[in-house]
């Protein structure tokens, strides 16, 4: 049987809103508090991450997934999966807080449509301007009295979270990464009916400096990894970054990150396997860079949507609805799981193919602002999240 | 197939938002009427002219002498180097600028085609400065105009005298000539035959190159003893090959001054020109092996007209609508980021865009106003889809949609092809895991590449 021990039932928690501080004493509040949000663009899979090996349901649709030695046990149903490491080390000491079945309130399979609901902060299109970072960052400032850049996102140019605010700024590295493996890999299908680009393309990825005489399929994976290599890194260097940023005196209060690469339709095993490796790496060097400032932080990684409980035809999965969100840092109130495991059963889940969501992101993200950030709950339902109607989640921040 | 879309694809520098639509009706006529408009030049009108850019050279000349006296003759030197590469770069951008933000952008095409025709290279240090003045002097005023004179301007013009050595070539019985014992250069004079007029192979002797120099010879630069003459081309009689000069079994007499401009005349009128030029435009605009018939076409408007350029814009124009075949001619580094920004535009990347493009162009293999010779760029696909060539595009593409938001990529393709985006394109945006990398597709897209 599922063991539902710490579950909380966010959604049934009457009263939340109970919690009535003025404006006035909202900004008298610890303003040194960090809020990063980490979008992992293209749908991670849920149930690759945060395999729930405990459900016997599991081992029926993903089988094959599962090495019991290597994944990393949370509790009688959950693992991690073992590239999440240093994930796995923050829970253990209670510092993250895990969400198997987390959604934001878009219920279509378009990661642009999904992707841009998430960041405006709405739950349908309805003509919205501004992220709700930005409108955050805007309230921020006019807390910290003239404080004039409160956010900020780790990127080559603003995302839409945080359009629409003169108070954020976005910042990379000169030299951005080149080109991912699964975009190359777009492209070399793109390309497939243009033989004299197909040609071209075909040489390239082959003499990507690798030697001479390795077999083909050494070739390709070294090729892949190589690309991965420097996508970590540079992720790493992004999320380090960060860290610097957060942690100046009166520096921004908000941060925004991006990791893409989840759209694993075929090879998915592999492909995550690399992917969670680099986010991980990614949280543990934000986690170093902020230092002290860590004890301050929360960190909350999504995906706009998760992915479809079955494999497909190519050992990968697609666009699904529910996955899995971490809710990290010194500031949480971690070691636990959190909302209700919608279970694997056919008419358990969503159009009979996808998780079940039972956790609104809008809860979690209306939660860490009331209660990490010290924003209005007024202000929150009004600008921030004004499609939102639920409560938000409670009892998630230290 | 959608014939706004080919147009703007094929005769412009890449389709903006929203252009499609506004010429949708009747796209050819609309491209047949901007053929005989002038060139808007607003962009790139006050620009230093090939006169400033010279006497800055004739100041540092002057300086250098002076300061080697004192021995501070490199210190000198830089702040002069700096001063022309500031003019240069300040042409330069402006010059990308005026390709992205002009709106029609058929006579930015064409001005391309012909500047490339008539190749001055900044390869070579000394005459890099002149380039971008050079294709505003003798090539942009002339696009509205004949052949011959587009010709005329641009043999005489300064930059080409300099670039292909002509300057420095003496008529060995010349005053000049026996005087200092200096001999000819046939530099110019076989470049003019082989790339700009008759084509290799029109059957014309190592005897017509040398004549030719010699009808050439005495076109200089000015400006060395006579100041008022600083950066213009003059014709110095005492370097002058005296005496009557034989072309393709034409006799040339008289002054030398009018020697040249009958050679010119009559290499304009020569068969072997009216079917290089046409076979030439029919490859950039219609295919790199381009159907004979089209060939024969725009040979016989050449041959019909004496070389009116107006009129064989627009006899092309309507041979690439008759034999359309959409996305074959490889767009070059240039035109490819043209092209991007323009499908991008309005973006914020601002001038920011146009100082960095010189370095991405040279990471790109195309280094601004520079090619390898004086036959220009190349302009087939072979020579641009390479392997390293097509990586460094999908790279290039991955960091503009890296820097971009506010841009999807769906209906941005469909707005500016319309039916000409294919499926596959179409559905490989619509899968991408993020806008940004539907974008980074859309940019390294068949679609964009290609025109």
């Amino acid at each position: 049987m599922m063991n539902r021990r710490d579950f909380i039932r966010t959604l049934t928690l009457a009263g939340a809103g109970a919690m009535v501080l003025s404006p006035a004493a909202f900004s008298a509040l610890n303003s040194d508090n960090k809020f990063i949000f980490i979008l992992l663009r293209g749908g991670m899979d849920g149930l690759g991450a945060l395999p729930p090996i405990g459900d016997r349901d599991f081992a029926k649709l993903r089988g094959r997934d599962i090495d019991h030695s290597a994944y990393k046990p949370l509790d009688a149903i959950f693992a991690l999966h073992p590239s999440l490491q240093h994930i796995h080390r923050l829970y253990q000491a209670g510092q993250a807080a895990i969400i198997p079945a987390l959604a934001a309130p878009y219920r279509g399979r378009s990661h642009f449509d999904a992707q841009d609901m998430l960041e405006y902060g709405v739950a349908r299109k309805n003509g919205m301007r501004s992220g709700w970072m930005a409108r955050t960052a805007d309230i921020i400032a006019e807390q910290q009295h003239g404080n004039s850049e409160t956010a900020i996102a780790l990127a080559g140019a603003l995302p839409i979270s945080l359009q629409g605010t003169i108070n954020a700024l976005a910042w990379a590295p000169d030299r951005l990464p080149d080109a991912s493996g699964d975009l190359i890999a777009r492209l070399a299908d793109l390309y497939s009916d243009t033989p004299v680009l197909a040609q071209a393309f075909d040489k390239a990825r082959k003499s990507d400096d690798i030697a001479v005489n390795m077999p083909r399929a050494m070739m390709e994976r070294s090729q892949i990894s190589a690309r991965n290599n420097a996508k970590k890194e540079a992720f790493i260097q992004l999320a380090s970054a960060a860290g610097n940023f957060l942690k100046v005196p009166g520096g921004p209060a908000l941060a925004f990150m991006e990791l893409g690469g989840w759209d694993t339709h075929s090879a998915q095993h592999r492909r995550l396997t690399q992917q969670l490796d680099t986010l991980d790496a990614g949280i543990k060097a934000l986690k170093t860079s902020l230092g002290s400032v860590w004890q301050n932080s929360t960190v909350l990684v999504m995906s706009e949507f998760g992915r479809t409980v079955n494999f497909n035809g190519s050992n990968g999965t697609d666009h699904g609805t529910a996955g899995a969100g971490f809710l990290l840092g010194g500031a949480v109130k971690g070691g636990r799981m959190v909302g209700d495991w919608p279970g694997l059963k056919v008419p358990q889940l969503y159009e009979e193919r996808d998780l079940r969501s039972t956790i609104d992101a809008y809860s979690v993200i209306a939660n860490v602002l009331r209660d990490h950030m010290h924003i209005d709950p007024a202000a929150i339902s009004k600008s921030i999240l004004p499609d939102y109607k639920g409560t938000a989640a409670k009892g998630l921040i230290v | 197939m959608d014939r706004a879309a080919y147009i703007l694809s094929r005769f412009t520098m890449g389709g903006k938002v929203g252009q499609r639509h506004d010429i949708a009706g009747s796209p050819l006529d609309w491209a047949l009427e901007e053929v005989d408009k002038t060139f808007d030049l607003t962009i790139i009108q006050d620009l230093p002219d090939t006169r400033s850019m010279a006497t800055i050279m004739r100041e540092m000349r002057i300086a250098r002498q002076n300061a080697a006296r004192s021995g501070r003759k490199s210190e000198v030197s830089k702040s002069f180097l700096q001063r022309l590469r500031k003019a240069f770069a300040k042409q330069a951008q402006a010059h990308f600028r005026q390709a992205v933000e002009n709106k029609t952008s058929i006579h930015d095409r064409l001005a391309l085609f012909w500047a490339n025709h008539f190749t001055v290279s900044g390869s070579n240090n000394i005459v890099r400065p002149f380039v971008p003045a050079y294709q505003r002097e003798a090539i942009y005023p002339n696009l509205n105009g004949y052949f011959g004179q587009m010709l005329w301007a641009a043999e005489t013009h300064p930059a080409m005298l300099l670039y292909l050595d002509n300057h420095i070539s003496v008529g060995p019985n010349s005053r000049a000539g026996k005087r200092r014992g200096k001999d000819l250069n046939e530099n110019l004079a076989r470049e003019i035959l082989e790339l700009h007029t008759l084509g290799v192979d029109a059957g014309y002797s190592q005897g017509d190159v040398t004549s030719f120099a010699k009808i050439l010879t005495g076109w200089t630069i000015g400006g060395r003893l006579d100041k008022s003459k600083v950066g213009q081309s003059v014709f110095h009689g005492a370097m002058h090959e005296p005496g009557n000069h034989q072309l393709l079994g034409k006799t040339y007499r008289g002054a030398g001054e009018e020697q040249l401009k009958t050679a010119l005349g009559d290499l304009v009128s020569h068969p072997s020109t009216a079917e290089f030029i046409a076979r030439k435009l029919a490859i950039h605009f219609i295919a790199d092996n381009p159907p004979e018939s089209a060939v024969e076409a725009l040979t016989k408007t050449f041959h019909e007209t004496n070389g009116h350029l107006p009129s064989l814009h627009k006899a092309v124009l309507k041979q690439a609508m008759a034999h359309a075949q959409p996305f074959v001619k490889a767009r070059t580094p240039h035109e490819y980021l043209t092209a991007s920004l323009r499908a991008l535009s309005p973006n914020s990347f601002g001038e920011n865009a146009y100082k960095i493009m010189p370095r991405i162009l040279v990471e790109m293999g195309q280094r601004p106003f520079s090619p390898p010779g004086p036959d220009g760029w190349p302009d087939d696909a072979a020579s641009w889809i390479s392997p390293q060539g097509i990586m460094r595009r999908v790279n290039i593409a991955n960091a503009i949609a890296t820097r971009m938001r506010d841009q999807d990529a769906r209906s941005l393709m469909q707005d500016i092809y319309g039916d000409l985006l294919s499926d596959d394109t179409a559905q490989h945006i619509r899968r991408a895991e993020s806008a940004t990398q539907g974008l980074a597709i859309a940019l390294a897209s068949p679609e964009m590449l290609f025109r």
